[in-house]
């Protein structure tokens, strides 16, 4: 089992639980308490399980504009650029971001697929023929680096109270290089929560950053809360909402991105305009028609829809679950799914242990944004 | 050990107390199970019936998911505890007062074969570090 650096402080502290092979934090007080900390004043969260990848050398971009989606060469100040890596039929191989940090390109995304991602970039690197000489390196840094994410309304009194830059002056997505007590850190103004926050990428030992941290108030929050807080913001998962089948028995049995509805984003991960490992098999997806979509789902019944029930409208099934849970906020009973059919408003049933139960079709996020999340009016 | 284990009740290793009352025997969860489980958000109660030793009595839902709740000694369920529908988390708040189910005895040799108080805090040791 991977252990964090934060183990021993973790062990103490933490109900402990298995994830991608890692040792994680579930919860320390609870998922509920945790949740809120997030939603009404800051949480911070040790996510150093999530796989950083560095690509480097002169035709780091060039590459990685072929195995990434979306467009990498993003203007500053923004240095971050969510996409997603596909295979050869449109299938997701994983998603995250990636950072330019000027001397290199860090790519940050989930931990469940780290190999299949690091082994999948290096087979590109040395068997496609334009990189046959490329300058290009590929390095897994997971193992060193710590990530630290501190998110909540509040959030960014406690970056301006720890380091000397000012977070109010960046944009979203953009990263910074700075440094805690002579310790090389990169603050970045990012999360998976749906409010403001930042996230720290540190390779020297984490503790002296994260104990003061959580002297200053902020909530340890575990990977529960972090799961609750993502569907309810309406976050999609690597393994759930985005996912490679490694046996394809239909056409477009993959979810790609055009499912997901990533492309009709304003700011969308897929750029048609240039080449990369996959856009054929979604400009032919998009001309064959997509036979299923990402869905938003509310309970109006009790009950707590989860990962593969089934979704049923007038009696027919039209799709299935791949994240649920409950509300913190509502109470209620929320999933994300795919289904064949349906829109925000349609009434659908969500069959929970054999019987169906009323839900709707939502729009994301789950909460008020008015009240809620990073665009409340304060 | 930090889990609260209860005098006087019966255990099994799935987690489950027993409380006898004459020729009723009350379950609930354990205090192990309720922090096992997390926040508690949902529990699908019993329905009346005859019920088998082990066998599946009802099923209950944490924030994070969903594990089955098995009957500790065979009988016919005659209560279930409503009061859970509408405030789940009364089971995180002291799981030995809220109990989940009534069930009439069937089979009182059974007892013989579930865990004493002392027993189940010997597993927990066992199962934990």
């Amino acid at each position: 089992m991977k252990k964090l650096k934060l183990y021993e402080w973790h062990k103490t502290h933490a109900k402990l639980g298995e994830y991608a092979g890692w040792q994680m934090p579930l919860w320390y007080s609870s998922v509920k308490n945790e949740h809120l900390a997030v939603r009404n004043n800051v949480g911070v969260f040790d996510v150093s399980h999530m796989t950083e990848i560095y690509v480097e050398g002169t035709d780091a971009l060039t590459f990685l504009q072929y195995v990434a989606t979306a467009d990498v060469s993003v203007p500053p100040p923004v240095s971050a650029t969510y996409t997603t890596f596909l295979n050869e039929r449109g299938g997701i191989k994983d998603e995250g971001l990636i950072y330019n940090l000027g001397d290199t390109y860090m790519i940050v995304c989930d931990a469940v697929a780290m190999e299949k991602l690091y082994s999948w970039l290096e087979t590109v690197r040395g068997s496609i023929a334009l990189f046959g000489d490329a300058d290009v390196t590929i390095v897994n840094k997971t193992f060193d680096i710590s990530l630290l994410s501190v998110q909540g309304p509040n959030a960014y009194k406690i970056a301006q109270e720890l380091f000397s830059i000012d977070i109010n002056e960046m944009w979203w997505f953009q990263c910074r290089k700075t440094e805690y007590q002579g310790a090389p850190v990169i603050l970045s103004k990012s999360g998976y929560t749906g409010e403001n926050g930042f996230e720290l990428f540190l390779e020297s030992d984490p503790l002296p950053l994260w104990e003061p941290i959580v002297n200053k108030g902020v909530t340890p929050c575990g990977l529960a809360a972090r799961d609750t807080l993502r569907i309810e913001a309406g976050y999609t998962l690597y393994g759930h909402e985005t996912a490679e089948k490694q046996v394809l028995s239909q056409p477009f049995d993959e979810y790609t991105p055009l499912h997901a509805g990533f492309h009709l984003w304003e700011f969308s991960p897929i750029k048609w305009e240039k080449d990369f490992i996959g856009k054929k098999a979604l400009e032919i997806q998009k001309e064959v028609g997509i036979d299923k979509k990402l869905v938003y789902i509310q309970m109006v019944d009790k009950g707590i829809p989860r990962e593969g029930y089934e979704i049923y409208k007038n009696g027919t099934c039209i799709g299935v679950v791949t994240s649920g849970t409950q509300s913190v906020l509502s109470g209620t009973g929320i999933a994300i799914g795919y289904t064949s059919e349906g829109e925000s408003g349609d009434e659908i049933d969500i069959i929970i242990r054999g019987e169906p139960k009323k839900a709707e079709i939502v729009t994301p996020p789950f909460y008020d944004p008015a009240k809620y999340g990073a665009f409340r009016e304060v | 050990m930090k889990y609260e284990v209860k005098e006087g009740l019966y255990y099994t290793k799935e987690h489950e107390w027993l409380k006898i009352e004459d020729d009723t025997g009350i379950v609930g969860i354990t205090h192990y199970a309720s922090e096992e489980l997390g926040d508690i958000a949902f529990i699908e109660l019993p329905k009346p019936g005859k019920v088998e030793k082990g066998g599946k009595m009802c099923e209950i839902e944490s924030v994070k998911a969903v594990s089955d709740i098995y009957a500790p000694i065979s009988g016919e369920i005659i209560e279930a505890n409503d009061e859970l529908t509408d405030s789940p988390e009364l089971i995180n708040k002291d799981p030995y007062s809220a109990w989940i189910a009534k069930i009439k005895i069937g089979d009182r040799e059974e007892l013989d074969e579930l865990l004493s108080a002392q027993e189940y805090t010997e597993y927990l040791e066992s199962i934990t570090e």
